[in-house]
Formats: structure tokens, sequence, C-alpha cells
């Protein structure tokens, strides 16, 4: 899992409201969806990965996942009788998008976006699910990865059916260790005067600044899909 | 953790059409709504554990031939969690989105709805057998869960644009072995946990 930081040329972002960042981005992520021009998404892409992030190469491995899909769209879309420039299209759709995903949410991290959900009026179950959520992730991770490994050392290779019966059993296990860490942490808060809620000490102060650049991203957004208008219209 | 190569159950950022994204934050806010309704504060901490192991389990490179997979443990999810799977799953998929860039900000809300649904019809299949068939009702659950879920992947990729349609059949076509694969390891599993933890898979309401 990346734990590390992304790391940008600029840390104006950062500056912003976790609230402004997260409406900018949804804005910017929605204009993309509807921009047609392959020319001005190839621009839009090679601008985001040149000018904002610092680090190329641990930036690439990040979009591997999503471009194997983009890889099999290459494949699957000529079969079908779709030309090679429509999977071009959703290649480079699907990589500013999750630029754009990185710059202005990931790159925000945990501590600033539950404090955000939390403002933006989240049901607070939710917001203190993510939280606990988060927090044991890398609590049950040394857990699973022993588990898994004890497994591997010990399991028969005789057939795949009880290669599987030794995964599923480790999974189990691990579920099991969930289960009864669940119960004592349920206990230990209860005797700690946990009353269900989970008080926020990050305060969050919305000032003009973002609310000037929630309008200045609604601005951008919207240049974008005029120049792409212009360019389908061929002026 | 190494990085892993996920399976295309999560739709990425980009794909989808606004209409469908809208729809599928309606259906999502809609059973996120009444997962939370179901889920009790104090059982928060069992879900989000659950949900933690879960996340970190479906990572898991799982041997097939030379090959390897990963499983969504959506078939588990619905019989530990019932209802309260789709809160869990929407904040297991806000994670991977900011952890490994699994899925998207704005397609998160069908990313949701489909595993929710996913969850959701294993854990009816569960309450109906009410655990009494054991292994074979944990197959079909495992089984049922993966299906649904590439059969809203793929009817959300078609809806939204049709020259996706080859690219959806091939996906659903792709998790066709292995919605067997995850009904085996959910039966070895549920199996594994009526020993250790009998009252969470009676084949009542979940958590």
């Amino acid at each position: 899992m990346y734990l590390d930081r992304l790391e940008f040329k600029n840390d104006l972002l950062k500056t912003f409201d976790p609230r402004c960042r997260l409406a900018s981005g949804a804005v910017f992520i929605f204009a993309v969806l509807y921009i047609t021009n392959t020319i001005l998404l190839a621009c839009l892409t090679v601008s985001l990965i040149l000018l904002l992030f610092r680090d190329i190469k641990a930036l690439l491995p990040r979009l591997s996942a999503l471009n194997l899909f983009c890889a099999m769209l290459f494949v699957t879309m000529p079969l079908g009788g779709e030309p090679l420039s429509a999977a071009l299209l959703y290649t480079l759709r699907v990589n500013a998008a999750a630029l754009l995903s990185m710059l202005f949410v990931v790159s925000m991290g945990i501590g600033n976006l539950i404090p955000a959900l939390s403002k933006l009026r989240v049901p607070e179950k939710l917001v203190s699910l993510l939280m606990l959520t988060y927090r044991y992730l890398f609590v049950i991770h040394r857990q699973v990865f022993y588990s898994v490994l004890s497994m591997r050392l010990r399991r028969p290779r005789e057939t795949v059916t009880m290669t599987w019966r030794s995964y599923a059993a480790a999974f189990a296990s691990v579920l099991a260790g969930a289960f009864f860490r669940s119960r004592k942490v349920t206990l230990a808060a209860r005797a700690r005067g946990f009353d269900g809620a989970f008080p926020l000490t990050r305060t969050l102060k919305w000032k003009t600044r973002d609310s000037l650049a929630c309008a200045g991203a609604a601005l951008a957004a919207i240049l974008l899909l005029v120049i792409n208008a212009m360019l389908a219209g061929g002026m | 953790m190494r990085r892993e190569k996920g399976r295309n159950m999560h739709i990425s950022e980009g794909v989808l059409s606004g209409p469908l994204i809208a729809a599928g934050w309606g259906l999502a806010l809609a059973g996120l709504g009444a997962g939370l309704k179901k889920t009790q504060a104090e059982k928060l901490t069992e879900t989000a554990l659950v949900s933690s192991a879960l996340f970190l389990v479906s990572l898991v490179h799982v041997p097939l031939g030379p090959s390897s997979i990963h499983l969504t443990m959506l078939g588990l999810a619905g019989i530990l969690l019932g209802w309260s799977a789709v809160p869990a799953l929407f904040v297991a998929l806000l994670l991977q989105g900011i952890l490994l860039q699994f899925g998207g900000l704005l397609s998160l809300g069908v990313n949701t709805a489909i595993m929710g649904s996913a969850a959701l019809s294993s854990y009816a299949l569960w309450y109906l057998l009410g655990g009494r068939f054991g292994f074979a009702a944990a197959f079909g659950c495992g089984f049922i869960a993966v299906i649904t879920g590439s059969a809203l992947v793929t009817l959300s990729l078609f809806l939204s644009a049709k020259d996706l349609f080859s690219t959806a059949a091939l996906i659903f076509a792709a998790n066709l072995p292995l919605a067997l694969v995850e009904g085996i390891v959910t039966a070895f599993c549920v199996v594994t946990l009526k020993r250790l933890l009998p009252q969470y898979v009676s084949g009542q309401a979940g958590i």
C-alpha cells in the first residue's frame, strides 16, 4: 500500500480548505468526463504530470492498475468494431481523472479528509467507521501478512482445492482475530467513558480565498469545456 | 506490502457517463442510509475491524493455475456484516481509491452500489437458507456475489457507452471462473468461522 505521500512541485493546494479541494476536484473530474477532444485531453494529462508532480517515477506505478484496464480497451474495442482512437480517448480521460483525483483528494490525506467529511455533514457513524477502518488497517496488515506467510510455509502442495482451503483457513483466522480484537477495543473504550462519538480536534475555517478558489475551479472547468466545444466545432 | 494489481470490479474514474454517476450515487446513498440505520453504534468497531480485514485479505494473491488472482470477499462481507456491508464497502472503496488508486471519487457511488448489491445478494441468500446448508450455502453466497457484481459492472459500462460493450462482455466472461474460486474459498472460510465464531455465521442477521 502506498503510505508515502505524493510529492508535488507546489504546495499551494495544501493551503486551501479540504472541502474546497474536494469540491474543486469533483468539478474538474466531472468536466473531464465531457471532454471529447483527444489532443486537449493529452495536453491536460501531460501538463498535470509535468507541471505538478515532483517524482514521475513514483507516480507511474500508482497509475499501473487503471492502465491495465486501459490496455484491455485497446484489445477489446477493436474486436467490437470500435476505432483505436476511442480507446485512446478513454485512456487519456481515465488518466487525467486519476491525476486530478490524486492532486485534489489523495494528496490531502486521511487526516484532512475526515474533518472535511465531518464538516460536510456526512453521518457521524460513517466518519467514525472510516476513522476506525483506517486506524486498524495497519494493525491487521501485519496479522494478514504473518498469517498468509505461515500458511504458505506450512501448506501441503497436493491439490489446488487444498491450497484454496489453506488460504480460506488463513483468512478465517484473520477475521476471527479481528472480531476478538474488536471486542477488547469496545470494552476498553467503554471502560474509558466512550459514548459512541469521536470528537475531532481539527477545526476547519472556510475563508474567502476558498470561495474564490472554488469559483476559479468552476470557471476553469467551464473554459475547458468551451475549448473542447470549439475544437469539436473545428473553429 | 508490495503493489498489487486488482481485478476489474472497480470502475475507474473517467469511464462512466454523468447520468450514470448520478444514478450510482443515488443508489449508494440509499444503501448507505439503510446500512447505517441498521448498524448499531456499539457495533461500529466490529464492523470497522471486519471491513479492514476484508480489505486486506482481498489484496492477497491466491494461486489459480500458473497465475494468481485477488478475491473480492464480497460474499463473506454479506454473510458477516449483512446491511452493514454497504457502509463498510463504501469506506473500503474510499480507502482503496486514496491508498491504491483503485476506482475514483466520482465513480465511488457506482462502485459502492455495485459492491453493496453484490454483498447484499450474498446476505439475502445466506439469510434465506439460515446457514442450514453450511458449505453449499456459503459457496452459493460467494459465487452469487461475484456474478452479481460482474453483471452490474457489465451493465454499468454498457449503459455508459455502447462502445464499451465488448470490454464489458469480456469482464463478465473473465469473472465467471473466478466466481467459482470465490465460492470455494468463501465456503471453506465460513466452515472454519463456524467453528471459531458460530454466533457470527448463524444465518441470522449479520453483525
